[in-house]
């Protein structure tokens, strides 16, 4: 289990992270969400001794030597271009101190894994930036750290790549390990996280189990596609509109007017997509920053 | 940090650009160690020496005296220069060097003054031996070639100074740039980085002595094997490197009278070296930690060079023995940084005192050691600052 309490890094101007405190469990995926610049990468930071913290403290139960506890993949793309994708995930392991047998070992699993085995004797600059970023994934799992600190990890990557990422990031998690991650693409990673902790600077304005925080916020909505006209806004119910491109958003206080609003909605449909949901994650999250 | 090291020494002495140069220096160790060889086949007016022609009286007389680089030619169509006597003197004719018509200048007034001494009465004899034969001895007159030691131990400490430091600073600044270094920090603390990066451009330097020291080495026991060095000494004589001539490399080593000062010496010249190379690596790492582009790069050690450029200047201006006894010298071989070029230039020129010795050591010792534990501070502060994402970094109070 990985327990933060009141860990505090603060800059001038009061960014930084405040009074961060949150508990991990082992086989959970922990989502730290937030704006730019409203403190994840500074609490990454401090979890990984890259820099000092002011206040606070974490612990880890961990059986591993605490070079090994944490695997971090950054946000920017951290590649030596000119290496072989081989050498490459062999020096990161090797800094963890990974015995060369430990190593071809992990290195096939993980490389097979992300379905980069044709990759291993590329050199980096050869390599997309979707690859790229799987090689560094490997480098930061490679000595299964106790837990995997993932800074964005789905930036850039194409459909396929997202999918296969997500997996990975699921099934790591499930075979014990704590995954903290941050991300701007929500709708991605809602279904993987088992709970978030949201800041706003630096400050932390929502934390908890996901499927807790949606049960406070008992908000449905009913997304109409092709709706620029906002056919039912005026229909019983509707607490609050909002657009995505040609969708709209109705936002309802209760189950039954958005269903009335989705059954009206059905009967037009006219080839449009109709969806009712509960509060999505990059709704709820809209309302709270 | 081992991890570190060997990851860095392997991309620095493995890659193709390094096994080219190997290759090179190996080739060029062989080409110059055999140069006489390969001149004697492929250009061998080069390597040949000048053939000369005298008349015979004259060749009986002189002829012993004759360097190597010259050699008789009966025949007077065949030869290069020639030597006619005239009544009123002599004639020289023929393509020479300044050198080389200095030894012929003294060749001949040893000639001429032999045939008067000949047809002098005998008491005229040692009266003229007296008036024309001043007795000289020589005795410490080495200025001359130390200061050409001096000169050359102090270019060659510079350019190992700026190649190796700049090596090391720029793989801080590629680590940087390429935010590698975020990644490689939650591995390592910032102090094994550090030290690391210190002992890496040492390493460096040690390991690619030893591999073109191998190359140098193979070769020298090659030509050993081959003749002994004779004909390479011989080509260096004759193109006047060497002012003795020397039949083996033996004969030459044993003449350069190795002894145990002058082994102590080169160990302290070398000491010194060391510790200010140390210190100049050093500066350079806790000066690249604050750049965060390749661009930068250039603007913030291009100021450091021209620094080290004119302590390479003043240290050529400075390099002789009563500029080193005395004023500025003597004050600069105590200073850390600058004591790493006046005082191997003061033990090579002059006699230093063992208490000097021992104080210079001390103070680039101290200074060494001040740098790097306050370096270490700065190290850790200034690593991250300017890497991604680290725009509060920049704002901290």
């Amino acid at each position: 289990m990985l327990r933060v309490e009141n860990l505090t890094k603060l800059y001038a101007l009061n960014s930084g992270c405040q009074d961060v405190s949150l508990t991990c469990k082992k086989g959970e995926i922990h989502g730290v969400l937030g704006r730019n610049g409203s403190g994840k990468t500074t609490l990454f930071r401090c979890l990984l001794g890259l820099i000092p913290w002011d206040k606070g403290s974490f612990s880890l139960e961990s059986s591993l030597s605490t070079i090994r506890q944490f695997g971090y993949l950054p946000e920017e793309r951290s590649v030596i271009a000119d290496l072989r994708v081989t050498e490459m995930i062999d020096f990161f392991a090797s800094l963890k101190k990974m015995s060369s047998k430990e190593v071809r070992e992990e290195k096939n699993v993980w490389l097979r894994k992300l379905k980069c085995e044709q990759l291993e004797l590329k050199r980096l600059r050869e390599c997309s930036k979707g690859n790229q970023q799987k090689i560094q994934l490997i480098c930061s799992l490679i000595h299964r750290p106790d837990v995997l600190i993932l800074d964005e990890p789905l930036t850039g990557l194409d459909i396929s790549n997202v999918r296969l990422f997500k997996e990975v990031i699921t099934d790591y998690a499930h075979s014990g390990k704590i995954v903290l991650l941050s991300s701007h693409q929500y709708e991605e990673i809602e279904p993987i996280c088992d709970s978030l902790t949201v800041l706003n600077k630096s400050k932390v304005i929502v934390q908890g189990k996901l499927m807790d925080i949606k049960r406070n916020h008992p908000i449905k909505t009913v997304s109409v596609s092709e709706d620029a006209q906002m056919i039912y806004a005026l229909q019983k119910g509707v607490t609050d509109i909002r657009h995505e491109g040609n969708t709209t958003k109705y936002l309802c206080n209760n189950e039954a007017d958005a269903v009335n609003i989705a059954t009206l909605a059905l009967k037009n449909r006219d080839g449009r997509t109709i969806k009712v949901e509960s509060l999505t994650l990059k709704d709820l999250l809209r309302d709270q920053q | 940090m081992k991890a570190l090291i060997s990851f860095s020494l392997n991309r620095r002495l493995n890659n193709p650009v390094s096994w080219m140069l190997y290759g090179f220096s190996f080739f060029l160790f062989g080409v110059i160690l055999f140069i006489d060889v390969l001149l004697t086949s492929f250009a061998p007016t080069l390597i040949l020496p000048k053939s000369i022609h005298m008349n015979p009286s004259m060749f009986d007389m002189i002829g012993e005296y004759l360097p190597s680089n010259f050699i008789y030619q009966n025949d007077p169509s065949k030869a290069d220069v020639f030597i006619h006597v005239k009544d009123d003197g002599y004639l020289v004719t023929g393509n020479l060097s300044m050198e080389q018509g200095q030894v012929i200048e003294h060749l001949i007034v040893g000639y001429h003054r032999i045939t008067m001494i000949e047809n002098m009465p005998d008491s005229l004899v040692s009266l003229f031996d007296q008036v024309m034969i001043a007795h000289i001895e020589w005795e410490n007159v080495t200025e001359s070639s130390a200061s050409h030691s001096g000169f050359i131990v102090i270019t060659t400490i510079y350019f190992m100074l700026l190649s190796f430091s700049t090596a090391v600073a720029n793989e801080v600044v590629n680590e940087k740039t390429s935010n590698v270094i975020e990644v490689i920090l939650t591995s390592v603390s910032h102090k094994e980085h550090y030290y690391s990066k210190l002992l890496i451009g040492w390493f460096t330097m040690l390991m690619q002595l030893m591999i073109h020291g191998f190359g140098f080495v193979f070769w020298l026991m090659v030509r050993i094997v081959f003749d002994n060095g004779s004909g390479l000494l011989n080509a260096l004589y004759r193109w006047q490197f060497l002012t003795i001539h020397y039949s083996s490399i033996e004969e030459w080593i044993r003449s350069l009278d190795l002894q145990l000062s002058s082994i102590s010496i080169v160990v302290l010249c070398a000491i010194f070296l060391m510790l200010g190379i140390l210190l100049v690596q050093l500066l350079m790492v806790l000066i690249s930690v604050h750049i965060n582009s390749i661009e930068e790069a250039a603007a913030i050690q291009g100021p450091f060079y021209l620094g080290m450029l004119v302590i390479y200047y003043l240290a050529i201006f400075i390099n002789s023995a009563d500029q080193l006894n005395h004023g500025w010298g003597y004050i600069f071989s105590y200073t850390p940084i600058l004591s790493m070029l006046f005082m191997p230039s003061r033990l090579l020129l002059t006699n230093v005192m063992f208490s000097e010795l021992i104080l210079a050591l001390a103070i680039a010792f101290m200074a060494l050691i001040i740098c790097l534990v306050l370096g270490e501070e700065h190290y850790r502060n200034n690593l991250l600052k300017g890497s991604a994402k680290s725009a509060f970094v920049k704002n901290e109070t």
